[in-house]
């Protein structure tokens, strides 16, 4: 373990090292905590994870946590409000879970941008940078590398985990871009509420037993007769392919790490309490991950993309989604992960005000909400506002730069840091890195 | 040999797919008959072994409807004359121009006005039909040559009129497609670069690494390795009269490419010069294609027929863990790029665990069922083995020891399964040693 006080060089903490460290304890968080303290991010971190909950294709803004009962009912829709933990202040009539977990978190009334298209809105809230040319509805899009790469890029995953994990697919622009294969999300598709889900890859294919698979690993060494180049300016890529089989072995066999990936060891109490259905058990899977110290995990979440019917697609959308939401805060805060834990819910963009001829709402980037909390997010607050009707984004406006810089800071990852590409063009990682001053505390 | 595989049909899809990498657009975007059609025509290109620079003027001077003619899909993709010069320039001739788009690029000699020049090539290409619309883009459109056009100074607002970047072009007659001029005098004789970037990445390809780095960004501070080598394999290129599949026999067939990896005390630290071979993870798709002819357990991609290969793919929007895993390029990424052939831990794992590459091992159909079956002696079923996963028989040694792992098993076949796993799963197969 690192001394405190004591001047540390980045090289260490060894993989193996923190291996040993981190799988010993409960649940890896002293390796955690020496991984950080060495650390690469260059900012002092406040949140050692992040748990992106992305809503695809745009949630309502009306009809989550700012709805305006004074508008016209064209406009107010036909849900009504209900108030919160926050004296004041009300979020709209489905979302009762976390109305009642007000106090707890932030709500950003006032982040608005100029990309009223799927691709471009994804790319834009994903990456903190604009598309750089006109981007369609259907396309999915990458020109700068997504939160989720950044953090895996900076931040150190224990025992060679993946630091990037993205449920059950990946984002429109959730990739790496220039930084590299090595740095998209890992994947993990399936339904974790099913009963006999596995995460992919990280435990030995069914039907496989463990004695027969350590006479394999034998095998496999004694007719593994290449010859490793082990000077180290030949630069052999078979040297590293080593180690990362090395690193995989560990993760099969280490029961710790086992652990983290197995949902099925959660009390059937708390599975319930996160709603037994996918995106639930998704978001209880998350939570596992982030005790293994895994840096970031987004829960792709789709269609909130609602031209017709609205309300009654809500109607059956929002309250388990919200109740999920919820129920990840509770647990997190229960096992006093909260703190250490940014949780963030979004989407591209908000929702035309007028309930359009089908009884829905379109795109609308001039408005939009966005739920933070943990990782020192303020507890309790509603920052900034829309106008009465909520069009437009009116006290403390707020860009998509301010909210990924935000987030980059929280991890601990300076984002007015420059990058360079493969061809070696300087690239800021976000181009206004001002943080929401309010919510870094 | 070298003659044999040449003559393959994978060869031709494997060459299409490093030139779709490079190429291909995102069918949601472009439109699927579109992307289809473009797929085609690069791979129908390698089938006939068209000269490398009539596949570029027909690209670059391509007409007519992009559900007819697969080359226009490229003006469809690109559809402004300043996206059609960065990747003109870069892919054909080495230059990168996308710095000077802006700004006259402080290092180099190309200045923005260089760029508008070039550009001005394309202010005459016309659209007409339906253009884009994602997430389908169903429509047809047809790419014709207009009568007027103009591609200005972004910051003088002058007219720019078409000129190369270096060198005389042809005059534009008025019946002229200016595009075509230009393709002249890309693919003419005086142009080095139009050979030099093409040897290189072809070397590149088979050797490990290009003689400059990265493969398409030729420029004086960023000189070869071997600079007369570049020369002298450009001008064969072209003395060869830009046959593709004759460059590669005459660097398979060079003393340098039959070099080992393995390097002496002398050169171990050498890994620019080509004095060893330079190992390189097999890519994506031919790792894929390798298990699938190890295990003879085809994959069943969606959207394309039974029994197609990975090289074989389309569009990369068809959905494969296993490519995604050995980073295959992101078909959303932009600007495409040449894809790297780093190792990761999912890798590992992947090979290790991943559920798919165990049913195939472990299939009824498979290679070690069909091995466990026969009456073939436990030497033959080895050297079969060793043949189809590392192709090369194996030593005394290595055969001493996989006959004990198989006498030391009484399940046969799964004695065979693991031999096989294990195999694939060492870096002598995931590796061109």
């Amino acid at each position: 373990m690192m001394q405190q006080g004591k001047p540390m060089s980045c090289p260490g903490v060894s993989r193996r090292h923190a291996l040993k460290l981190g799988l010993g304890g409960p649940f890896g968080l002293s390796l955690v905590e020496s991984l950080r303290a060495a650390g690469k991010g260059q900012r002092r971190a406040t949140a050692k994870s992040c748990i992106l909950i992305w809503m695809d294709g745009g949630p309502t803004h009306y009809e989550t946590f700012d709805p305006k009962p004074g508008a016209p009912v064209e406009i107010r829709g036909s849900y009504s409000t209900i108030s919160t933990k926050i004296p004041g202040v009300a979020f709209s009539q489905h979302m009762t879970k976390l109305a009642s977990l007000a106090d707890k978190l932030t709500v950003i009334r006032s982040i608005r941008h100029n990309q009223g298209n799927h691709g471009a809105g994804n790319h834009y809230m994903m990456t903190g940078a604009p598309p750089r040319i006109p981007v369609g509805c259907g396309a999915f899009v990458s020109f700068h590398p997504s939160m989720g790469s950044m953090a895996a890029h900076e931040l150190t995953a224990p025992a060679g985990l993946p630091g990037y994990f993205s449920l059950p697919s990946m984002t429109r622009s959730g990739g790496p871009n220039f930084l590299g294969g090595k740095y998209g999300p890992f994947v993990v598709g399936g339904d974790p509420n099913r009963a006999g889900f596995r995460v992919r890859d990280v435990a030995l294919p069914e039907g496989l037993l463990e004695p027969r698979f350590n006479s394999r690993r034998a095998l496999r060494k004694s007719v593994d007769q290449l010859v490793r180049l082990h000077d180290a300016t030949a630069g052999d890529p078979v040297l590293e392919l080593d180690e990362f089989y090395q690193q995989g072995r560990e993760i099969i066999t280490s029961p710790d790490a086992q652990r983290a990936f197995d949902i099925h060891r959660e009390p059937d109490k708390v599975r319930e309490h996160y709603g037994r259905n996918a995106f639930g058990q998704r978001a209880l899977l998350a939570r596992r991950l982030v005790q293994a110290g895994v840096p970031f995990i987004t829960l792709n979440q789709g269609g909130w993309d609602h031209h017709g019917d609205i309300f009654n697609a809500l109607n059956t959308k929002l309250p388990p989604f919200e109740h999920t939401v919820g129920a990840l805060l509770e647990d997190l805060d229960r096992l006093g992960l909260l703190e250490t834990t940014l949780v963030l819910a979004l989407g591209e963009f908000g929702r035309t005000p007028k309930v359009n001829s089908r009884g829905g709402r379109d795109h609308w980037s001039n408005a939009m909400s966005v739920m933070m909390a943990g990782g020192g997010t303020p507890r309790g607050l509603v920052l900034g506002a829309t106008d009465r009707q909520g069009y437009t984004a009116v006290e403390r406006v707020l860009s998509p730069e301010n909210f990924v810089s935000t987030v980059y800071a929280k991890l601990g990852i300076e984002p007015n840091k420059i990058l360079f590409t493969p061809e070696g063009r300087p690239a800021r990682l976000v181009t206004d890195p001002t943080p929401i001053a309010e919510l870094m505390s | 040999m070298v003659d044999a595989l040449l003559e393959r049909p994978e060869y031709a899809d494997h060459w299409a797919t490093k030139w779709s990498d490079l190429l291909r657009p995102n069918p949601y975007r472009v439109g699927i008959k579109a992307v289809f059609n473009y797929d085609n025509w690069i791979r129908q290109s390698f089938r006939e072994n068209k000269p490398y620079d009539q596949f570029v003027r027909e690209l670059v001077a391509a007409q007519g409807s992009t559900w007819r003619n697969g080359a226009a899909t490229l003006f469809r993709d690109r559809r402004s004359p300043d996206e059609v010069t960065t990747l003109v320039s870069q892919l054909f001739l080495g230059i990168r121009l996308e710095c000077t788009k802006c700004h006259h690029h402080p290092s180099e000699k190309w200045e923005q006005a260089d760029f508008y020049r070039f550009a001005a090539y394309f202010s005459r290409v016309g659209h007409k039909g339906t253009g884009l619309s994602p997430p389908i883009s169903g429509g047809e459109e047809m790419i014709y040559v207009t009568k007027s056009g103009s591609v200005k100074h972004p910051r003088t607002g002058k007219v720019m009129p078409p000129e190369p970047l270096f060198g005389e072009a042809a005059k534009i007659g008025p019946d002229d497609d200016p595009r075509a001029v230009l393709a002249n005098w890309m693919t003419s004789p005086q142009n080095d670069y139009f050979v030099q970037v093409m040897v290189n990445r072809v070397w590149a390809d088979l050797m490990g690494r290009g003689l400059v780095e990265p493969v398409d960004d030729l420029r004086a501070t960023n000189p070869p390795s071997n600079g007369p080598l570049l020369q002298a394999l450009g001008e064969e290129f072209r003395r060869q009269k830009y046959d593709i599949k004759q460059l590669i026999r005459t660097i398979t067939n060079s003393y340098v490419y039959s070099l080992s990896s393995l390097p002496s005390d002398r050169n171990v630290s050498d890994t620019r010069n080509f004095s060893r071979h330079y190992r390189q993870r097999l890519n994506a798709e031919v790792m894929h294609d390798a298990i699938c002819d190890i295990t003879e357990v085809p994959t069943a991609f969606a959207a394309m027929p039974p029994n197609a290969r990975a090289a074989e793919l389309w569009t990369r929007r068809v959905g494969s863990l296993f490519l995604d895993t050995f980073g295959r390029p992101d078909p959303n990424q932009d600007p495409p790029c040449e894809r790297t052939g780093e190792t990761t831990v999912t890798q590992a794992l992947h090979l290790m665990n991943a559920p798919a590459l165990h049913a195939k091992v472990t299939s009824d159909a498979g290679r070690a069922a069909r091995l466990a079956k026969s009456d073939r002696t436990e030497s033959e079923v080895i050297e079969e083995l060793y043949l189809a996963i590392y192709a090369r028989l194996p030593s005394a040694a290595e055969k001493a020891n996989a006959e004990q792992f198989l006498a030391a098993n009484k399940n046969r076949r799964q004695a065979l399964e693991d031999l096989m796993w294990a195999m694939l799963n060492t870096p002598e197969f995931v590796f061109k040693d």
